[in-house]
């Protein structure tokens, strides 16, 4: 199936977050299939981008769709989409994989394998489906190769260096563009309040 | 002079792509910062955006996997329940306690009929109303009882059914000195609940009246 079909069969944001509710509150099964179907595949892309190999990335996806199942009861549709929270699911997953696998050798340290970064829940009360179409609209208002910046910003092990064989840049002037996109980003994300 | 970390430090923050150390001082400033908190909410957001576009690698057979995963650890939970070992180094919706149970202990499990398990929680009442996990295999009927004052059950796993229907995980029944039932649980797993007892059952049967001094429920 290409991505395009796939589209099409979408479940929309808020189908999505109900699914997540369903499988807190009902332990629905056929709800959590729904979230496995559309997230579990996009996991693995995600981490085979960050650098995993194929066997790690598959784990990872499943690890994230597992910690969904188990967390279900902390989402809160409110402040987050479910896109936004099985992101930071997987990314804080990947990120501990990481860490502990540079301390082997080392015992184990419950305290270190915490939320290594913040949760996605401001205390704001922006909701989270105006959330996600402002950083829509604001990605969408960005050059290409700005676009292109965030992109490899997220979803390559070595961003710099990827970001400068993309756009064909030294190194040295990868930081700078950076600096740019990011900025460019935020003012978008404010015009859109 | 510049207060807050750059969009470019908060958007790598929030990409995952900050090593622990910068990671701690953006996250320490965070905490005490709800600006910063919110503009690393976008950021997340934004990564849940992108994720969205990222295309679909194959995870063939990996739903069915998981969910035998997921099977083998819930039953392992319950297990852990059982035999009075605290389960501990998780945090607690790993094991789908609830939290309102956090930090109590958790007793021996002890024999309470056949296919029938209890297990009390240290739970100093002050009407000494007992509060314990019982465990009831599939198909199993308790004994019909009545009661000697209220009991509340939660099902945590599994169902049961009476007279009245069908009562699954997060059910919530109520019983008093006016009702008398014979819950029977469904085929399939463990019926798991967690009760508080106030007096005593009153089983009907003589047998199980019998038997049920040496229970001490």
């Amino acid at each position: 199936m290409t991505v395009a079909e796939d589209r099409a069969l979408l479940p929309d944001a808020a189908a999505l977050a109900a699914c997540a509710v369903a499988s807190a509150v009902s332990r629905d099964r056929q709800s959590f299939a729904v979230l496995y179907r559309h997230f579990a595949p996009r996991v693995k892309s995600y981490a085979l981008r960050l650098g995993a190999p194929i066997a790690e990335a598959e784990e990872i996806a499943q690890e994230t769709l597992l910690a969904v199942w188990r967390k279900a009861g902390l989402f809160d549709a409110a402040k987050a989409g479910a896109s936004t929270w099985i992101f930071t699911i997987a990314r804080n997953l990947f990120i501990d994989r990481r860490r502990n696998a540079r301390r082997s050798g080392e015992v184990a340290d419950a305290a270190l394998s915490a939320e290594p970064v913040d949760p996605a829940t401001p205390d704001t009360a922006l909701q989270a489906d105006e959330r996600e179409r402002r950083v829509r609209d604001a990605i969408a208002r960005l050059s290409p190769e700005q676009q292109a910046v965030i992109r490899l910003s997220y979803f390559s092990e070595t961003p710099q260096t990827q970001i400068a064989d993309t756009l064909g840049i030294p190194l040295g002037t990868v930081k700078s563009r950076v600096r740019l996109a990011a900025e460019k980003l935020r003012q978008y994300l404010e015009d859109c309040r | 002079m510049t207060a807050h970390p750059s969009e470019a430090t908060l958007m790598a923050h929030a990409a995952g792509q900050l090593g622990r150390a910068h990671a701690t001082v953006v996250s320490a400033h965070a905490e005490t910062c709800p600006h910063c908190r919110e503009r690393l909410a976008d950021f997340a957001a934004i990564g849940g955006v992108l994720l969205e576009e990222l295309p679909l690698a194959s995870m063939a057979g990996g739903f069915d996997r998981l969910i035998e995963r997921i099977d083998r650890e819930e039953n392992a939970v319950v297990e852990a329940v059982f035999t009075g070992a605290r389960p501990r180094g998780g945090p607690a919706d790993d094991i789908r306690l609830p939290a309102a149970l956090d930090r109590l202990p958790v007793g021996r499990c002890r024999w309470m009929g056949p296919g029938m398990k209890y297990a009390r929680v240290g739970i100093a009442d002050e009407n000494g109303v007992q509060l314990v996990f019982l465990s009831i295999a599939p198909g199993r009927a308790m004994p019909e009882h009545g009661h000697s004052g209220r009991e509340f059950t939660l099902v945590l796993q599994g169902s049961f059914g009476d007279a009245r229907g069908r009562f699954v995980a997060g059910d919530f029944a109520e019983e008093d000195e006016d009702t008398e039932h014979t819950p029977v649980v469904a085929a399939g797993v463990d019926c798991i609940c967690l009760a508080s007892i106030e007096g005593r059952m009153r089983p009907r049967s003589l047998v199980a009246r019998l038997v049920q001094p040496f229970i001490g429920l």
